[in-house]
Parts: structure tokens; C-alpha cells; sequence
């Protein structure tokens, strides 16, 4: 694929997903856990909304690293080398958060 | 500035970018920071000597003691491991000077006024004195109103950064500059020690940044971060201690390397088991991101955490087992060269021991709770940091001061040296562990508590420890011009470094050399080396690649680190907004304004300047082959960043679930604006990164287009952000100090804020050279940087947008 064609699909996607972003926010009613969608409404507790929200952020996020940034195409050491450091990062934020929680 | 202005003696020092003259610098100030600290340790060890004393007052008392211990921790300890590192890494991995010599250049100045600014702090109305660990909320604005503090945490913030680009650096020399042959598995362990080192600064002082910068605002805009009542200061507590256990092993480890290195030389043996120390290192690094709980076993945790904390407390004690047996079983039946540097080296393996073991008693709840906070925990993490780092870095000293100088120093009173040093340290410390029941931190005692003796003692060492040190510098300073011509290893030693002249020419290699397949080089005046190659087994002298220039200097390195000092000291010297209620202090704008042009002058004449980096082809570079140096330093520093916004958001994380109540989705931001703000970001990433493809296919038109698009984005999503700020604080939402929420999201958002604006004068500057013609076809590699940069701060928004919009 044309890669001007590729930035220009993934920009597609980045801006769709972030539409979705907010209007699951706009269809989830204030001190509810219901979601009204097209066929119906769906419970959905607080914590699975947070969490679908900050998977979609997290998405996002990957898709910009792999092709705005370029790790697709680098070299398996550089991308290896900035997974490794974020899967760390990850776990050692998470466990501080743990932490966090836990107290 | 011209050569009339300033002599050629001082320009040399204030200009140099090589990194051996950079590594004296940093030698020579750690030094200076040491005997700074160590008058101050003497003066606090004088007041506790008797009972009732009055030589201090308890608050000059305390801040003695937390600039004692700042000055020992960031400016002397790591700084001095770091001056070797400068000067013999290059040397020992076969390179010619650290990837970015400029760079280097910048960081020793960052850290030189970082210290400036720590001591100025006395000057200020008093220098910090809650203590090294700065808890809170006693920090915050209202129950310490002094100037000084703050300028101890721009001192704290300036050393980080120094630390910071430092780390980059020397990641991304030991990565890709090796000479031709010499693979990670044949580094020393020296280098390698710095190596984990860096990794561990790049996980931890990001951490330590973010806490310091919301320290930092706390006092100046009164924000709540760690004055709440929601859990502020245990934030301030789970920040600080990541960081802080780590920062234990960042200034062991370096010790430890050279130890290790210095044990091999002389007892003439290879190191016992060296994969096994270098394996201990890495494993003792994982680890002590894990263990920061045990330092608040006292703040009610729970059991759980508790019992996690016990058990990776304990078990990070295991590879420091592995790394002393082996310097142990090297010894075995191995006649020993008991010269100063094997003799410091193995009193620092002794007291390490020590020191150690009694740190495990920590580990335990129950002793936990009765010994924290007392003299045996003084006495137990100075034998790590003075026992093992001190007496390490003062045995790399007399082992390396002959590389340096080319001339040897006095065995004689080198070893006097270390018998009075050993003895004073351990009359001076020892006695405390016995002090298990007197308090730190007090500025003296009554006379029926039965601590005065062994606090006398504990004096006495101290004298005796400090009057020692007096030795050191006069056999050094002697021994610069009278001792005796050391030729090029006085020691018969095995690494790379002994095979260049003492001391090295500034281009250190005449030719790089190649190192044999089995990583052995031998040479100099041991035996076996072949003839005149000084390179047996095998290897081989010279490869036929040139040396680059490398006495290149540049003024602008100390330029920018002396407007980010002005810039600093305005932010942080102003006066009280409301001196009846010091709740926030103002900045001395005038101050700010003058770093803050001066910086941008400095900058853009280090971008301009002409300073070409010769990057040697055939190097030993695995993993990162394929990845130029520039490209790998950004990710670095990259990664770290993600550290320093994911300490911001855990933070946010923090406040926002201890806090009772949270403003609902909508009502305080407008939805609309964080979903238009989102958009112009993904836009501005899509145009910046058309500007590489039209940069790589050489479309002029296309790369000012899309840079002038992504100029134009940024400054959009700047007025969007500025208009949501002004219309919160017009309508009185909330104001910076107007609770947690607003906190939070001023604070996190205003740092993404900056982030961005630094990339519009990127741009800016981007945008200026593109006009002239520059960076199409293969000259994009600017764009592409840039582009790496800017793309992770549009990433941190696709986190910050929904964390603070929609849920």
C-alpha cells in the first residue's frame, strides 16, 4: 500500500475510534450504568467503561508508535528495545498502583 | 565570546567536550561537594558529641543534616562514579568519546549549577531541612516558607536533568560505539555496572522528576498534591521510594563494578564468575523497584504489602550474595597485590558485608518497627553508602590516577590513608548500630539517655575518618608533579584503557583497536603479549580508520546549563505572594524572563553551531546495528518521559480515587473541547508526518506545508487549552488551588502543554532551514526526529483525553 495511503487510513482510524470515544461517554447517562445503543441498552458497569475507554486510548496510542513513529519498520531490536521498556514501565506503574489501591 | 575575554587556560575547561577532561571536571567537583558534605558531617557529629550541646541550633541542626545528605547522595556519590565513567569507559570499550560530546559537555555543567543552587539555599533563609527525604507535608509552602527549599528542589530538578541526558548518553555510547570485537559479554564489569546503572536512572530519576515538579507547584501556585488530606504525603512516600531504594543501587553499583575489576587486576586471576555478578546486577536492579514499601511499613500499607515488600526486601539481598562470594572466591589461595586500590577495595567488600546484612534486619516487620528511624538504620546505610561507595570510589581513585596523570601516587601514604580510614569509619559508625534506641534527627540529647559515650566515639571516629581524607589530597596533589612517571600500567592490569599511553592522547586511540574473538587482550608489560602489537591472541592493532579531531569545544553547553540556572533561581527566589499567609510565593519575573532568553539564545546557537560527530564505521554496535546513534538517544529519552507522565497520571490516579467525591463527566469540562483538541493533535501528527515522506522524496513545497500545518495545529490546540484554562478560571469553576480536580488537571494538562510548545519552536526551527532548502532526500533525518517527539506527546494526549474528559 501507498504509505501516504496508509497514514491517511490509520488517521481514519485514530479519529473513528476517538468518535467512539465519546459518544460511548455521550450515551452512557450521568449515575447510570446503562448504555443506550442502537438495539437496546446494555449494562455496563463503571470500571468496563473506563476500561473500554483507556483500551481504545491504548490502541490509539500503539497505532501512532507502529506507524507514525515507525516501529513497524525498524529494526526487531529498537521496537524489542521499546516494548521491553513499556512492558516494564507498565508493570512497575501498575504495581505502584496496586500499591495504591490496595491501601 | 572572544579569546581576549576569557584566557585559554579557562576556556579550555569551560568549553572542553572531551570526555576525559569532562571526567576530571566531574572528579574534581564530586571532590569539592564531598568536603563540603564531610565539614558538614563533622560539624553534626561535633554537636551530638556531649550531651545538652548548643554548638548548633536544632533548625541550623537540621539543615545540616538534609543538606549533608542531598550533597552526599546526588552530588558526590554518583557524580564521582560518573567522572570515571566519563574518562575510562570510552577507553575500556574501545571508543573515541561519548556519542553526543556536547551533550556530555551540558550535563557537567547542568550538574556543577545544580550544586550551586543547593548550596545557595543556605543563603536564602535557610537551606532545606526536613531531612533527604523531603517528606511532606512539611514541605509544602505553609509550614516551610522559605526560599531556600525551593531552591534546593530546583537544585534536585537540575541534577535530574543532568542525570537524565547523562544516562542517554552513555546508553547509547556502550550500545553502538564498542570497538570492533569487543561484545557486551567482554565489557568489564565496570562498565557493564554502569550499564544496569543507567537503566535504573532512567526508570528512576523520571519518577523523582515528576515528584519534584509537583513539589514544586505545590509551593509556588498552592496547589494540593501532597498537602491533602486524601493520602498527599503517603503519594510524596510511594513517588519519593521508588525512586529512592533504586537510587541505593545506582550509587552502589558503579562501586562495585570498579571493586570487581581492581579484585581481578590484583590478584593477577580473571573474575570469579563474572557473568554471575553482571546476572546479580540486572537482577538486583529488577528488584529494587519492587522493595520501596519496606521504607513505609510505619504508614499502615496493610499486611499484604507488607508481606510483599518482606519478601522482594529479602530477596534482593540474594544477588548482592552472589557478587561478594565471587569477589570472594577470586581471592582464594590468589596472591593478593595489597596496593591502596586493592586494599580500599576490599575494606569496601568488608564493610559492604556489614552493611547488608544489616539491612536485612529491615526487611523484618517487626524489627522494622522498632529500629526505623533510629541510629542503627544510620548506621546500616552508611556502611552501604560510605563503607562500599565511598571506600570503592576512593580505590578507583588510586587505581585510575595513574591513567589520568601519568604519574604514581604515594603507596606509603596511600596506605596509611586507608588504615586510618578503615579504623575511623568503623569507630565512627559502628557505635551507632549500638545506638538502637536513640532517635535521628535530633539535635542533641539529655544527659541520663546513655547515649553520650558512644556518641563521643562515634565523634571521635569521625574526626578521624575526616582527618584521613586530608591525607588523600595531599599525596594526590604531591603526586601531580612529584611522583613517579607511571607508564602505561603500572598495574599489569587486563583492560583496554592500560593499553594507551598515561595519560591518553585527547583522541585516546590512534587506531581503534580489534578485539579477539575470545575478548582477551593482554599487553603492555605483562607477559605474553606479542611482539610490539601489544595485542595478543589473536587481536589485532589498528584497522586503518582514522581518528576524528576530538579537542573540538563549544561554549554553548555551559551557556544553556547557566540560563537554565537564572532561569531556576527566578522561578524559585521570589518573595511570598502574601506575607501574612504564606500559602504560594511569586517569582522573581525579571530573573525568568533574562534564563528564559538566554536559554532560547543558547540554543539556537548550539543548534547552528558547526560540531561534527565522527561516527566510526565497523564498531561492535549489536543489538542496535541498524539504529543511528541520534535515532536510539531519542527513544531513550523518550522512555523515560514515559515514566515522568506516567508518575503524572498515576499521581491524578492517586487523588482522584482517595478523594470522596469527583465532578461528573461534563460539568466542569466541555466535552466538545478535549474532543477538538484531540483532533487538531491526531491532524498534527498525520502533517508531520507527511512532512518525512515529502522531506524523503524531496518536495520542498510539500515538507513547508506540512510543517507550517503542523506549526499551525500546535498553536491551535494551544489556544483551545488556553481558552478552556480561562474560561474555568473566569467562571470560577476552579482555580489551581481550588481542590484536587483542578489540581490534577492543571497541573497534567499544563505539562503536555509545554510539551507541545516546545515542539512548535521545534518546528519554528524546523521550518526556518526548511526555507533555506534543507533536510530533503537523504537529509530528513531532523524531520524524522522531530517526528518521534512529537508524536509521543500527541500519544500522551490520547491517554490525558479521556482520563480527564470522559470519565
Amino acid at each position: 500500500m501507498n504509505t501516504t495511503y496508509l497514514y491517511l487510513l490509520v488517521f481514519a482510524i485514530l479519529v473513528g475510534s476517538t468518535d467512539i470515544e465519546v459518544n460511548i461517554v455521550a450515551l452512557y447517562p450521568s449515575g447510570s450504568t446503562n448504555v443506550v445503543m442502537l438495539f437496546g441498552t446494555i449494562a455496563l458497569s463503571y470500571g468496563v467503561i473506563v476500561s473500554i475507554l483507556l483500551g481504545l486510548a491504548g490502541m490509539k496510542a500503539l497505532l501512532i508508535a507502529l506507524f507514525y513513529q515507525h516501529l513497524k519498520y525498524e529494526p526487531r531490536s529498537l521496537s524489542s528495545w521499546v516494548l521491553i521498556g513499556l512492558v516494564m514501565a507498565s508493570l512497575l506503574m501498575s504495581l505502584v498502583f496496586i500499591q495504591l489501591h490496595v491501601h | 565570546m572572544s579569546q581576549e575575554v576569557i584566557p585559554a587556560r579557562i576556556r579550555k575547561w569551560l568549553y572542553t567536550t572531551n570526555h576525559k577532561e569532562i571526567g576530571i571536571l566531574y572528579i574534581i567537583t564530586s571532590l569539592f561537594f564531598f568536603v563540603a558534605a564531610g565539614l558538614l558531617a563533622l560539624t553534626i557529629r561535633s554537636q551530638l558529641s556531649v550531651p545538652d550541646n548548643h554548638l548548633l541550633g536544632p533548625d541550623l541542626y537540621n539543615q545540616f543534616v538534609t543538606v549533608h545528605g542531598l550533597l552526599m547522595i546526588f552530588w558526590v556519590l554518583s557524580p564521582f562514579a560518573f567522572g570515571f565513567a566519563n574518562y575510562i569507559i570510552p577507553l575500556q570499550i574501545g571508543a573515541r568519546d561519548l556519542a553526543f560530546p556536547r551533550l556530555n559537555a551540558m550535563s557537567y555543567w547542568f550538574y556543577l549549577f545544580s550544586g550551586v543552587a543547593m548550596m545557595m539555599s543556605f543563603f536564602f533563609g535557610g537551606a532545606p531541612d526536613l531531612g533527604w527525604t523531603l517528606y511532606s507535608p512539611q514541605t509544602s509552602f505553609r509550614f516551610t516558607p522559605t526560599i531556600g527549599l525551593n531552591l534546593g528542589a530546583a537544585g534536585l530538578i537540575l541534577i535530574v536533568v543532568s542525570i537524565t541526558m547523562s544516562s542517554v548518553n552513555f546508553l547509547v555510547t556502550m550500545f553502538k560505539m564498542r570497538a570492533p570485537g569487543m561484545k557486551l559479554k567482554h565489557m568489564p564489569v565496570f562498565p557493564w555496572a554502569i550499564l544496569v546503572t543507567i537503566f535504573m536512572m532512567l526508570y528512576a530519576f523520571p519518577s523523582f522528576l515528576a515528584a519534584l515538579l509537583l513539589l514544586y507547584v505545590d509551593r509556588a501556585f498552592g496547589t494540593f498534591y501532597f498537602s491533602s488530606i486524601q493520602g498527599g504525603a503517603l503519594l510524596w512516600d510511594n513517588v519519593f521510594w521508588f525512586f529512592g531504594h533504586p537510587e541505593v543501587y545506582i550509587v552502589l553499583f558503579p562501586a562495585i563494578g570498579l571493586i570487581a575489576d581492581a579484585i581481578s587486576t590484583f590478584t593477577r586471576r580473571p573474575l570469579y564468575g563474572s557473568k554471575y555478578i553482571i546476572g546479580s546486577m540486572i537482577a538486583a536492579a529488577v528488584i529494587s523497584f519492587i522493595v520501596w514499601g519496606h521504607h513505609m511499613f510505619i504508614t499502615g500499607i496493610g499486611l499484604t504489602s507488607t508481606k510483599l515488600y518482606t519478601v522482594t526486601t529479602i530477596a534482593v539481598s540474594l544477588p548482592f550474595d552472589v557478587m561478594v562470594i565471587a569477589m570472594i572466591e577470586t581471592m582464594v589461595k590468589a596472591r593478593v597485590r595489597l596496593k591502596a586500590a586493592a586494599l580500599f577495595s576490599l575494606g569496601a567488600v568488608a564493610l559492604f558485608v556489614i552493611g547488608g546484612i544489616t539491612g536485612v534486619y529491615l526487611a523484618s516487620v517487626a524489627l522494622d518497627h522498632a529500629l526505623r528511624g533510629t541510629y542503627f538504620v544510620v548506621a546500616h546505610f552508611h556502611y552501604i553508602m560510605v563503607g562500599a561507595s565511598i571506600m570503592g570510589l576512593i580505590a578507583g581513585l588510586y587505581y585510575w590516577f595513574p591513567k589520568m596523570t601519568g604519574r604514581m601516587y604515594n603507596e606509603g601514604l596511600a596506605k596509611i590513608h586507608f588504615v586510618a580510614s578503615f579504623i575511623g569509619f568503623n569507630i565512627l559508625y559502628f557505635p551507632m548500630f549500638l545506638l538502637l534506641d536513640m532517635p535521628r534527627r535530633i539535635a542533641t540529647y539529655a544527659p541520663n539517655t546513655g547515649w553520650a559515650s558512644l556518641n563521643l566515639m562515634s565523634t571521635v571516629g569521625g574526626f578521624i575518618f575526616g582527618l584521613a581524607q586530608i591525607l588523600l589530597f595531599i599525596n594526590l596533589f604531591a603526586s601531580l608533579r612529584r611522583g613517579a612517571v607511571s607508564g602505561p600500567n603500572p598495574w599489569e592490569a587486563w583492560t583496554l584503557e592500560w593499553s594507551l599511553p598515561s595519560p591518553p592522547p585527547a583522541h585516546d586511540f590512534d587506531t581503534i583497536p580489534t578485539i579477539a574473538e575470545d575478548g582477551t587482550y593482554h599487553f603492555g608489560n605483562s607477559p605474553g603479549y606479542p611482539n610490539g602489537s601489544g595485542y595478543p591472541n589473536g587481536s589485532k592493532v589498528g584497522n586503518g580508520i582514522g581518528y576524528s579531531h576530538l579537542e573540538g569545544q563549544s561554549p554553548w553547553p555551559v551557556v544553556v546549563a547557566f540560563a537554565a540556572f537564572i532561569f531556576f533561581l527566578g522561578i524559585t527566589i521570589g518573595q511570598p505572594s502574601n506575607p501574612n499567609v504564606p500559602v504560594t510565593f511569586q517569582p522573581f519575573w525579571p530573573l525568568v524572563l533574562d534564563g528564559a532568553i538566554l536559554g532560547v539564545i543558547a540554543l539556537y546557537g548550539y543548534s547552528r553551531e558547526r560540531f561534527s560527530i565522527h561516527e566510526e564505521a565497523n564498531v561492535e554496535s549489536w543489538p542496535f546495528r541498524e539504529v543511528p546513534n541520534v535515532k536510539l538517544g531519542i527513544w531513550t529519552f523518550l522512555g523515560a518521559e514515559v515514566i515522568f507522565f506516567g508518575v503524572l497520571i498515576g499521581a491524578y490516579f492517586f487523588v482522584r480515587t482517595n478523594s470522596a467525591t469527583w465532578p461528573a463527566v461534563g460539568s466542569l469540562f466541555e466535552v466538545r473541547s478535549g474532543f477538538a483538541m484531540t483532533l487538531v493533535l491526531l491532524t498534527s501528527s498525520l502533517t508531520a508526518i507527511m512532512a518525512l515522506v515529502s522531506a524523503k522524496v524531496g518536495s520542498r513545497n510539500g515538507l513547508m506545508a506540512s510543517l507550517l500545518a503542523t506549526f499551525g495545529l500546535g498553536v491551535s490546540f494551544l489556544y483551545i487549552k488556553a481558552t478552556e484554562w480561562i474560561s474555568l478560571g473566569t467562571h470560577g469553576v476552579f482555580s489551581v488551588a481550588n481542590g484536587l480536580p483542578a489540581t490534577s488537571y492543571f497541573i497534567t494538562t499544563g505539562v503536555h502543554g509545554v510539551h507541545v510548545f516546545a515542539g512548535m519552536l521545534m518546528t519554528l526551527y524546523l521550518l526556518v532551514n526548511a526555507l533555506k532548502g534543507r533536510y530533503l532526500k537523504g537529509d530528513y533525518h531532523a524531520i524524522e526526529h522531530f517526528g518521534l517527539y512529537w508524536h509521543f506527546v500527541d500519544i500522551v494526549w490520547v491517554f490525558l483525553f479521556p482520563l480527564f474528559y470522559l470519565i
